[in-house]
This record gives structure tokens, sequence and C-alpha cells, in this order.
């Protein structure tokens, strides 16, 4: 009878062996990770409640300026305008292409989708100021010598980040809604079809529940790579752009420039915040609908 | 199980040893290359260990530390004699001084230079000594170069010298620039056509090519002088009268070195490296002195003579480049235990001042912080100019950074650094009470306070001005006046160059910005009556948008003529583009400082949590000396204490020039500036009250906004409310 309980130490004790060479082949990596990543953020809690002349606490004090700076309402402001417009605009056109292309297989494809995010930040703002600048291509196509629309420099600034962000990411993103809508049983869809059900209620259905499980994933990094459309305004508008495109961002590296540590922090602090209680949301939203499609 | 297990710790053991394996190799390149950079033993690198020499300054005579002086020449007379001679121009006259260990500076007569005073540019003259017999080279009145000789320094008689008489056809006198006397028939003259003749009892013996004119040295039967090209030294036998070698440089500086020689073996050369000697047989160049830490290195100071001591040692005299300011320095050999390198054990005291460009003040102020303080080690980061790719942006992030972390500068020269910022995060130290001791303008203190404190004062200011007729110059304070002015008077043009409308605003920004920008908000009304006003004004002068012309000069765009008017900022003062406006404006009309403003250059502020602020509270009163301060030359701007803007009001010395006057096709002469014009100018700077606000993120937003508007790319409105949306964003971050 003692036999089992000893095969189970010993399953464990086998267990946790091999689990850690695991351990010690992370453990260079979450060093770096708890060093570069994790304990800055605790500092910049920390700092975001100190006192930047007396080092004491300062509670609440440095998030009520940052909430009062008008500068800081309009980039939050223009940021959610931005994320609100582009992403589901890119998802919806990501989608769409996945769409239209999903049958078509090699490599070529893959080269064409993914160009646009391989070429540099740098050699892409020269080629935008080459397009949109005053007396750029776009101008001259329009406005003739006469004209003079600084497209980057006026009101047309948020359609050029708009068409900039959509163009340098819809490549990645359709070829991961590809592997999506590549996961969509074929028969099923075939059998609906003999049934009479029409293309949208196919889509609807069929195609969006078994899609929907990718979309959390596509959309979080949809995310992330709105975020970094900000070193291509930052190359081609430089730290004070039209007041369209002025993201949050700017202000934190304006903020950097201008030693304003603590509200730095606490601005961060505030955007961390939203981000991951919106990635929460979503993704609650999605497991749901994933779930209740299940169901169906 | 034991064979996967077995596969598993090789794996891992592998992948561990060949991580230790790749940082050992790193480690060892990174060894290998610092140490080629530390003792520099590269391929072809010659030994160059410099002799320890332990520098010392010896006071000039109290006489001349008041006076407004400009040296003519420092000579050893006897093993343990040393004469200095000097124009005062305070009281317009020669004088000499002899310096003796035993009783320090007397004064002595030398009445033979009289005639140099009485008839020539008394401020061009040159003396020399040479076996008791004295010599001075000068520019007379008629343009011609004079060389005199006295034997008992009472009465001198004039040495005629072939080839220094104007040329059949020319206009001008050839210019001598420096004279070597070799020996009683015999001396050398460079002339500042690249040639270096050699005349035997005042007959042109012979002539060759040379180098920089102002580098000449001779002794016995040689002469020296840079080849051409400045990558050697010519070697000239005079009694030959050939060249007999020409020793290159085994490593051309960029600096054109002095050369002086006191015996046939050597040739020394002293410039930004140090003190060289250059053997004349084997061609070999040896350091004696390392420039760093001395004033060879100083970009303010030259060392226009050089005499040797009993000892093996140097005396050299520096001066600045008009030569109105001088300090004698001497060089000894280091006793055993003293100087030599430093010991690395030793506790080194560090200041480490911070700028974003190179400030040839603060170099200068380095140089002579460092006589007084010999045992600092200063660090002087210029991070634009040794960083030439990144941007200012990016180096004030990395500054932030340095300070945050606590590791801030000493000092920092705050030119581009946003100064407010760091007054509110409480990172610059309280300069008031330093300020105390010393004697900065009253009015330019005034303006520099806040509350009651200072953290940060300029070091050199500039004046914004408008030049323009008597019509003009009453309507300077309200641009609607002026521009109400322009809109009516016909305004002449030149025939080329066109001022464009980014100069436009780029000028007129400083002298009504003030009116803008007020408690951290856009004065729209103030804005639109700028543009506006700016607009009328730009249409009078045919102002356009992209000009192939240079038109950085205002005399080209704006004409100056009987109604007309410029902007220029008044920083140059000898052949500058504003030298000239002032002088055409003296004569044509009359010019004004425009609300009393003035542009603070720099700005020199105390990090509050550094760990030398004492040290680096009395750089800021170095940098405030009188010694630092005091300059002809001013391309930087004027200087801010009272000392040293007085010394410049009484400078009694000028340069002559002319400008052709397009609307008249003829030639104004000037002579600027005179006594009238430093006094005038003395005066404005006495009253100017409000430094012009340095914020380029503004100043370029106004700039490009404002232009667009001025070429009709939209309306005044929507130009204001852009300009008030996009500052407003910057002034509340």
């Amino acid at each position: 009878m003692k036999q089992p309980y000893r095969k189970s130490r010993t399953k464990w004790r086998s267990i946790f062996r091999s689990r850690l060479w695991g351990f010690w082949m992370l453990l260079p990596s979450m060093a770096g990770t708890a060093a570069f990543h994790v304990l800055p953020m605790f500092q910049v809690l920390k700092q975001s409640v100190t006192d930047d002349r007396s080092g004491g606490f300062a509670g609440w004090e440095h998030y009520r300026e940052v909430l009062d700076n008008g500068s800081f309402r309009l980039a939050a402001q223009n940021t959610v305008r931005f994320l609100g417009v582009c992403v589901p605009l890119l998802l919806a056109l990501s989608l769409l292409g996945a769409l239209l292309f999903y049958r078509e297989k090699g490599d070529l494809r893959k080269t064409l989708a993914l160009l646009p995010m391989a070429i540099p930040v740098a050699s892409m703002a020269r080629i935008w100021k080459v397009l949109f600048r005053r007396y750029g291509l776009l101008d001259r196509l329009f406005c003739g010598r006469t004209g003079g629309v600084d497209y980057i420099g006026s009101r047309w600034a948020f359609g050029v980040l708009v068409l900039t962000y959509i163009w340098r990411n819809v490549g990645y993103d359709i070829i991961l809604w590809t592997a999506a809508v590549r996961s969509v049983n074929r028969e099923l869809d075939e059998a609906a079809q003999v049934d009479g059900a029409g293309r949208a209620q196919r889509f609807v259905r069929i195609w969006l529940p078994h899609i929907l499980p990718y979309a959390g994933v596509i959309l979080l990094l949809s995310l992330l790579n709105a975020f970094k459309a900000f070193r291509e305004v930052y190359l081609m508008a430089g730290e004070y752009p039209n007041k369209t495109i002025y993201l949050l961002q700017h202000i934190f590296n304006n903020w950097l420039l201008h030693y304003r540590f603590t509200d730095l922090c606490a601005g961060a602090v505030l955007v961390i915040g939203a981000v991951g209680i919106l990635s929460v949301l979503f993704q609650r939203l999605l497991e749901r609908d994933g779930e209740s499609g299940g169901d169906e | 199980m034991n064979r996967r297990r077995m596969k598993k710790r090789v794996v891992c053991g592998g992948m561990l040893l060949s991580l230790l394996l790749s940082a050992l190799l790193a480690g060892c390149a990174y060894g290998k290359t610092g140490g080629m950079e530390a003792d520099g033993q590269g391929p072809g690198a010659a030994a160059r260990e410099p002799d320890d020499y332990v520098q010392r300054e010896i006071g000039l005579p109290k006489e001349l530390l008041q006076a407004s002086y400009t040296v003519a020449g420092f000579c050893q007379t006897g093993e343990e004699t040393q004469e200095l001679f000097v124009y005062n121009r305070t009281r317009s006259q020669f004088e000499k001084y002899v310096l003796t260990p035993a009783s320090g500076w007397e004064a002595a007569p030398c009445g033979w230079l009289d005639s140099a005073a009485r008839d020539g540019s008394p401020g061009s003259a040159e003396v020399l000594c040479r076996d008791g017999i004295y010599y001075a080279q000068y520019e007379g009145e008629d343009g011609k170069s004079h060389l005199i000789r006295s034997s008992d320094e009472e009465t001198a008689e004039e040495l005629p010298m072939d080839g220094w008489e104007r040329q059949e056809g020319a206009v001008y006198y050839p210019a001598v620039d420096r004279i070597a006397v070799l020996s009683e028939h015999m001396a050398a003259s460079t002339l500042t056509d690249g040639t270096c003749q050699i005349h035997r009892d005042g007959t042109l013996a012979g002539a060759f090519r040379c180098g920089e004119s102002y580098s000449l040295a001779g002794f016995g039967e040689y002469v020296a002088a840079l080849s051409e090209g400045n990558t050697g030294v010519c070697l000239y036998n005079a009694q030959r009268m050939e060249i007999e070698s020409e020793i290159r440089f085994a490593d051309p500086a960029e600096d054109i070195p002095q050369l002086f020689m006191k015996d046939d073996a050597s040739v020394y050369l002293a410039g930004d490296e140090g003190l060289k000697e250059l053997k004349t047989d084997s061609g070999e160049e040896r350091l004696l002195i390392e420039g760093s830490g001395t004033l060879f290195s100083d970009g303010g100071c030259f060392p226009l003579w050089l005499e040797k001591t009993p000892e093996n040692g140097f005396y050299v005299l520096f001066a600045d480049r008009d030569r109105s300011s001088a300090r004698l320095m001497e060089y000894s050999p280091a006793a055993p235990g003293e100087g030599g390198a430093p010991d690395e054990n030793a506790q080194e005291t560090r200041l480490v001042i911070y700028g974003l460009r190179d400030n040839e003040l603060i170099r200068s102020a380095i140089s002579h912080f460092r006589v007084k303080y010999p045992s600092v080690d200063i660090q002087y980061e210029a991070a634009g100019s040794e960083n030439g790719a990144a941007t200012d942006g990016d180096l004030i992030r990395a500054l932030n950074a340095r300070m945050e972390a606590g590791n801030g500068p000493d000092l920092l020269v705050l030119d581009g650094i946003p100064v407010d910022a760091y007054v509110e995060k409480g990172l610059l130290a309280d300069l008031s009470g330093v300020l105390s001791q010393s004697d900065v303008a009253a009015n330019i203190r005034k303006a520099c306070e806040q509350d009651g404190q200072i953290f940060a004062i300029p070091t050199r200011i500039g004046l914004p001005i408008l030049l323009g007729t008597e019509d003009v110059i009453e309507r300077a304070d309200d641009l609607s006046q002026l521009a109400a002015y322009a809109d009516q008077a016909a305004l002449p043009y030149y025939v080329e160059g066109t001022v464009t409308y980014r100069t436009l605003i780029e000028q007129f920004y400083p002298l009504y910005i003030g009116s803008i920008l007020k408690d951290q908000s856009v004065d729209a009304d103030q804005l639109r009556r700028f543009l506006s006003d700016l607009g009328k004004i730009a249409d009078a002068v045919g102002a356009v948008e992209a000009s192939d012309f240079d038109n950085s000069r205002p005399a080209r765009w704006l004409g100056l003529g009987s109604t007309s008017f410029a902007v220029a900022i008044l920083r140059g003062m000898l052949f500058d583009q504003a030298t000239e406006l002032l002088s055409y404006a003296e004569q044509r009309g009359d010019y004004r400082v425009v609300d009393h403003l003035f542009l603070p250059y720099g700005l020199l502020g105390v990090n509050a949590h550094s760990g030398q602020r004492e040290l680096a509270e009395q750089f800021v009163l170095e940098a405030l000396d009188l010694q630092v301060q005091q300059t002809e030359y001013l391309g930087a701007g004027f200087p801010v204490t009272e000392a040293a803007l007085a010394k410049w009001r009484d400078n009694e010395s000028s340069r002559g020039g002319a400008i052709l006057d397009p609307n008249t096709d003829s030639y104004i002469s000037f002579d600027w500036p005179d006594a009238e014009m430093r006094k005038r100018l003395f005066w404005e700077i006495s009253q100017v009250e409000t430094p012009v606000p340095q914020d380029s993120v503004v100043k370029e937003k106004l700039m490009t906004i404002g232009e667009q508007y001025l070429r009709g790319g939209m309306t005044l409105e929507a130009a204001v409310q852009e300009i008030k949306d996009e500052v407003e964003i910057y002034l509340q971050e």
C-alpha cells in the first residue's frame, strides 16, 4: 500500500527536476525582465507619488496636475481618437484582405504583405515627407505650382497619420487573419451553403465564431503597433506637430525634455492603467463571445 | 532515462561554456583596444612624452591692470632681465617695464618709440631686441611699414627697407606681419602676400614663399618660417640665401603654430598642443609642454613671445587676438617629486562643465581657472560639438537623465537648455551671493533676478537693434507705426538679393516677442497686429518665399537709403555686418535698441546638487573676471561686467573700411567704432533691462506658420489661431 505513495513522491520529484532545468534556462531572461521592466515600473509608481523637490510623499498631487494639464488632455483625446479610428479600420480592412486572399499560397504574398513593415522608419518618414510636405508629390498633383499645402503640418495631418498606420500594418494583420480564416471548418460552411444559407449568414454564424478567438491577439498586436506610430510622426513632424496628431508619446517625450519626471511617471501610470483595463475588458468580451458562439 | 539526462547536461554545459568563451574573447578584445588607445602605441605614432614643467603666472605691472593697452614686445636683455613694451592707450604713449628677480617690475623710459606713437598706428608696433639694439616695426599713417632702430633708447633712426614700398600700379603697400632680427645688418620679415623677405642693410637680399605670415623666427644665420601650406617649417640660410631644409611636421595640427628660435639648433613651435621643439639637424619633433592644462590650449590666448630662462625653462607672453590683454607665464622644469604624471591614487578634485555647444569664453575661463587651481581636473563637455548626429533634444534628455540619477555636471552652460524647468525643479543654485563678489553690471543682474534670486547669469550679451532714418527710429517702439510708415514710403530696393518671409520674421521676432508672449500664454491681439504689420512690411520691401541670394545681411535686402530701415543683432563688432550697418546708419540715420532688450549668451548656472559647489561658484567668478571678460574682438557679444565694459569703452583702437551705398553708387568710408560710438553703445548697454525670450519652439512655430500667412497660404485669423493653439500646447506642457 505504501508503493503508490512512493510512486507519487518520485513522480513529483521527477517533474520538479525536469522543470528545474527550465527554470534555470529562464532565469537570465527573467532577471533581465525584472531589472529592466518590472523594477522600473515600481520605480515609476513610486516617483509618481513623490515630491520632486523635497522627496517626500506627494499623494495624488501629480496625478491631479497631469489631469489638469490641457496639453495632456489634448494628447489623450487625440490618442483615443487615433485608436478609435485606426484600430477598428485596420482590423476591418485586414480581415477583408484575408477573406479575399486566404486561398492564395506562396511566399510572394507574404513578402508583399510584410514589406511596409520591413521598411525602416527613417526611410519611410523621408518618403512620406516627399509625398506629403508642401510642394511634395501630392501637393503638386492637386495644387500645382501655386499650391503649397503641407499635409503633415496642417489639418490633414490626422489623415496622413491614419494612412501611415494602416499602410504599415495592414499586411501584417492580413497574415494573422489568414491563419484565423483558414481554421474555419470548410465542411460546416459547405453544409450551410447546401442548406441555403447566404454568404452573410454563413459569415456571421460560422466564420465569425471561428475567427473571434484570434481577434483578441490581433487586436492587442494592433494596439501595440498603434502606439509605435509615434516614431513615424516624430520623424516627420518633430516634437510639436500639428495639434491633431499631438499624441501621448509626444507629451511624455517633451516632459522628459523639460525635466518633468514626476508628471511623466504619473501620466505613464494613468496610461498603463487605462490600457490594462481596456485589455482586460476586451479579453473578457471576446472570451464571452467565443463561448456563446461555441455553444451555438 | 540516464541517456536523456546526460544529453541535457551536455547541452547545458555546452551553452554555458560557449557563453564563458565569448565573454572571455570580448574581454580580451576590449582590453586590447583600450590598451592601444591608452598609450597610443599604434603603428607609426611617434613617442611624445612631454617633459615636466611647472606653470606659474607672473603678474603684469600694476599700472597695466586697469589701463587699456596693446602689447608691443617682450624680450630678454640680460640673463635675468626681461623687458615688456606696451602702448598704453589710456595715456597714449609707449611704456617699458623691466622685470628683474630682485625688484620685480619697474617702469623705464622708451622715448625712442615716440615716432611710432606719433607717426603711425601704435597698436600695430612690434618691438624686438638683439645684441643690445632695439628695433620696432610699425604701420605708418600712410599705410607703409616702417622699421626703426635705437641703441640708446632715446633716439631712433629709420631703416629704409626695400620691398616695403608700394609696387608700381598697386593701390596699397604690402603689409608686413612679423619681423625677425638676425643681426645688426640682417633682418627677415613676412608679408601678408605669403612671402618672406631677407634684408641686408635694408637691401632686399632674398625672398621665398612661406605659409602663414604671423609665424616667423630667426637666429644667427637661420630664418624659420612655415612652409607653404603650413605643413612644416622652412629653414632658410640667410648667408647662402637659400632654403637649407624643409622639415615636415610629424603630425600636422589644425592650428598654426607660432615659431621661436633661441639658438640655431632648435625651432620652438607654440600652439594648441603645447610647446614643441623641432631639431633643425635631424627634424626630430618633441613635445616639451603639454597644451592641455596650460594657456597654450586656451582658444582666446596666443603665445606671441618666448624667452628662455637661465634654468632651461621658458617665459611665454600670451595675448589675445588684438594684443590688448596679456599674461606672462613661466614654465620651469619640475624638481624631483614636483609635477610629473598625476598620481592616480591621489584623490583628484574634478569639475565637470557641460554645454550644448563649444564656448570660447568658457575655454578661456578654464585656462585661467587652471592656473589658480592647478590640482583641479576640469572636464568640459561640449555635447553638441562632440555628438554631431544627435539633436539638441536628444542631448538634453540624456543630460536630464544624468541629473535625475544624481550624476549631473557641476556647471551648466545653459544656452538652449530649458532654464525655467531647472529653476522650477530646484536644480540650479542661487548665485546672488556669489555675484555680489563680482562686478556684473547692475541692470543685467537685475534682469536675471527671479524673486530676489539669480539662477543663471549670462557671460556675454547681444543687442537687437533697429537702424534707419530719424523717422524710422522715432517709431521703433510701435511696429504698427513702423508698418504704416513702410507702407507709405517708397522703399528703394537693392538690385541683388531679397529678403525671405522667414528671415523677416526672424529679424523682427526678438524686438516684439515680449509683447506677444505674456504669462505663459499668447496674446492673440498682439500676435494679430504683429503678423498684420509684418505683412505690410513684407509687401513694402518685396519679401519673397525663397531667394537664391544670401539675404542674411540686412543691408542687402532691406536697402539702406533715404527712407528705409534694417534690423540686426549687434554682436560682432569688427567687420561684421552690423558694424558696417551701424557706421552707415551713423552717417545716414540712427539706430536704437528697442524696448531696452538684450540677448543673453553663455548663460552659466551651478548644479544645486553638485559635490563641488564652492569650486563651481569660484569658476563662475573666474568667468566674470576682467581677464576673461575683457576683449576687443566681440564676436561672441559684449562683456557683462562693469570693468570690462569700461575698458572697451575707453579703448581707442578702431578699424577702417568702406561700404557701397547702392542708392548713390558711391563708397562710404568709416573708421569704426570711434570714441563716440563706444560711449553710445556703453550707454545703451547700461539701459538694457529685459532679456529676449530664447525659446526656439515658439520662434520656429511663429516662423513656420507666419510664413504661410505672409505668402497667402492662410488667412490672418487662421494663422493667429493655429500659432496660439500650438504655442499654448508647448507653454502648457
